[in-house]
C-alpha cells in the first residue's frame, strides 16, 4: 500500500450514521432491522435509507424473510463492505496516530 | 492536515466505538441464545446416542424407531424455536456452531457402528458424553461470552 493514508479513506463512510452502521455490522454475522435500529438509536426511516444506500454500493447484504407470519429484515456486511471498512479504519488510525 | 480535520477523523473513530458498544448488549443476548441451542442439542444428541445402544434395532426395533423420531422432532423444535427467537448472530458464532454440530454428528455417526456391539453401561455413558462434547463446549463458550 502506498501514498498518504488519506487516499485510502472511503468517501461513502464519512457520514457518521453510515459509519456507525458499518461498525455495528462488523460485530455480527447477521442482525435484524429492529435490533440494529435500537442499538444505534436511530429512526426506521434513517436506518432504512442508509441501509439501502450501503446495499446499492455493495457493502451490505439485505435479506428479507418471515418468522411465522411476521416479516423480518436481516442485514450483514458483504466481503467488499468488510474490506472497505477495514481499509477506511486503517487509514483513519494512521492519520490520527493510532487513536 | 489541520487540527480541525484531525479532530473530525478522531470523532469518526469514536463514533464507531460507540456504535460497537451500543450493539454489545444484543450481541451478548445472541451469544446466549445460540449457546443455549448448542447445549440443548448436545444433550439431545448425547442422550439419543446412549439410548440407541440400549434400545438397538436388534433388541427392540419399535423402540429404536420411536427414539429416532423423538430425536428428530426435538431437534426440529429446538431449531425452529431458535429461528423464531434469533435477532442477532455475533460475528464468527455461526461458524463455531457449525463446527461443533459437525463434530458431534461425526462422532455420533462413528458411534452408531458400535450400537450392536453390546457395550457396558459405563462405556455407553462415556460414548454419549463424547458425542455431546463438541456442541457442549461450543455452547458453554458462547453462553460465557
Amino acid at each position: 500500500m502506498s501514498g498518504h493514508p488519506r487516499a485510502r479513506m472511503n468517501e461513502d463512510f464519512t457520514n457518521p450514521v453510515r459509519l456507525s452502521l458499518m461498525a455495528a455490522l462488523q460485530q455480527v454475522d447477521e442482525v435484524d432491522f429492529k435490533t440494529l435500529r435500537e442499538s444505534l438509536e436511530i429512526s426506521d426511516s434513517v436506518l432504512s435509507r442508509q441501509l439501502s444506500a450501503l446495499e446499492e454500493k455493495g457493502y451490505v447484504i439485505i435479506r428479507k424473510g418471515f418468522v411465522g407470519k411476521r416479516p423480518r429484515t436481516w442485514a450483514k456486511l458483504s466481503s467488499c463492505g468488510q474490506r472497505s471498512l477495514d481499509e477506511h479504519v486503517q487509514a483513519l488510525r494512521e492519520i490520527t496516530g493510532g487513536f | 492536515m489541520s487540527p480541525e480535520k484531525n479532530e473530525s477523523l478522531r470523532r469518526q473513530l469514536e463514533s464507531m466505538e460507540v456504535a460497537q458498544q451500543g450493539i454489545s448488549g444484543a450481541k451478548r443476548q445472541g451469544a446466549r441464545q445460540l449457546g443455549t441451542l448448542c447445549i440443548l442439542l448436545a444433550v439431545v444428541l448425547g442422550a439419543l446416542h446412549g439410548l440407541l445402544h440400549v434400545f438397538n434395532p436388534e433388541r427392540n426395533l419399535g423402540a429404536f424407531f420411536v427414539l429416532c423420531a423423538a430425536a428428530v422432532l426435538a431437534i426440529l423444535a429446538l431449531t425452529f424455536g431458535y429461528q423464531f427467537l434469533r435477532r442477532l448472530l455475533p460475528a464468527g458464532f455461526g461458524r463455531k456452531y457449525l463446527i461443533g454440530l459437525g463434530m458431534s454428528l461425526l462422532l455420533y455417526g462413528l458411534g452408531l457402528g458400535l450400537i450392536t456391539a453390546g457395550l457396558g453401561a459405563m462405556v455407553v455413558v462415556l460414548l454419549a458424553i463424547v458425542v455431546a462434547m463438541p456442541l457442549l463446549f461450543a455452547g458453554i463458550w458462547m453462553v460465557r461470552q
